[in-house]
């Protein structure tokens, strides 16, 4: 989802792609670690509370290993 | 561990993935469209604005051009809230020709406003600015149905 992207707000992500944003939290982590996340946090006006709202986006890195996993998939698929 | 392997070099399951991606990005357009609504005469406005500026004269020509810049910053402002969504570039061909065609639309009607307004047209001035202002909301939705349509593929 982030590849056409700039970035995206956590729960953007997790609304659109349908997804608990406990699964994605997990998700988003271990893709940072392996460094093909980054992730920012920044305080939000729409919130009440204190809590941030955290923004995604790929890495140069993540985007070189979307990409080359996208074409693979297109090759198995024969397009 | 070879039935794995197969069915991961199987053309079926690559197609399902890549429909699934598909699928994703489709929804990153539902998310785009949804806000073209107000997106698209917003900008329009904005548009309508630098092209009549030069009907205000040279003492306050600075007025509608501040205008216009808050209302794109504001835009994208909006969007990003209401969307979640940053984006900064178009997802294909079919975007970028819409956004150089807009470009040239702006560029050549500030032309054309500025030389009716030397001759105190400013009748014309405003009208034109009417134009391109309808024209660049027209645009802006063809944009974002672009944007929908083109990033289900876009790498």
């Amino acid at each position: 989802m982030l590849r056409p992207l700039a970035d995206a707000d956590f729960a953007s992500i997790a609304a659109t792609l349908e997804l608990s944003e406990a699964n994605l939290s997990k998700t988003v982590r271990n893709l940072v670690e392996i460094g093909y996340l980054a992730t920012s946090k920044q305080a939000s006006p729409q919130r009440t509370d204190a809590r941030q709202t955290t923004t995604v986006k790929l890495t140069a890195q993540g985007r070189r290993a979307f990409d080359g996993h996208l074409a693979a998939l297109r090759a198995m698929a024969g397009d | 561990m070879e039935s794995h392997l197969e069915h991961r070099s199987d053309p079926a399951s690559a197609r399902e993935a890549l429909e699934a991606i598909g699928t994703d990005r489709g929804r990153i357009g539902e998310r785009v469209t949804a806000e073209t609504w107000w997106t698209a005469p917003a900008q329009g406005l904005g548009v309508a604005l630098v092209i009549a500026a030069p009907a205000a004269g040279l003492l306050w020509a600075w007025l509608p051009f501040v205008l216009s810049i808050g209302i794109f910053v504001g835009v994208e402002v909006f969007f990003r809230k209401r969307s979640g969504l940053g984006i900064t570039r178009p997802a294909g061909p079919r975007g970028l020709w819409l956004l150089v065609a807009l470009f040239l639309i702006i560029f050549f009607s500030f032309v054309i406003s500025m030389k009716l307004a030397l001759f105190g047209l400013t009748g014309w001035v405003v009208a034109l600015a009417v134009a391109a202002g309808v024209i660049t909301a027209v645009i802006v939705v063809a944009y974002d149905r672009a944007y929908a349509a083109e990033v289900r593929r876009a790498g």
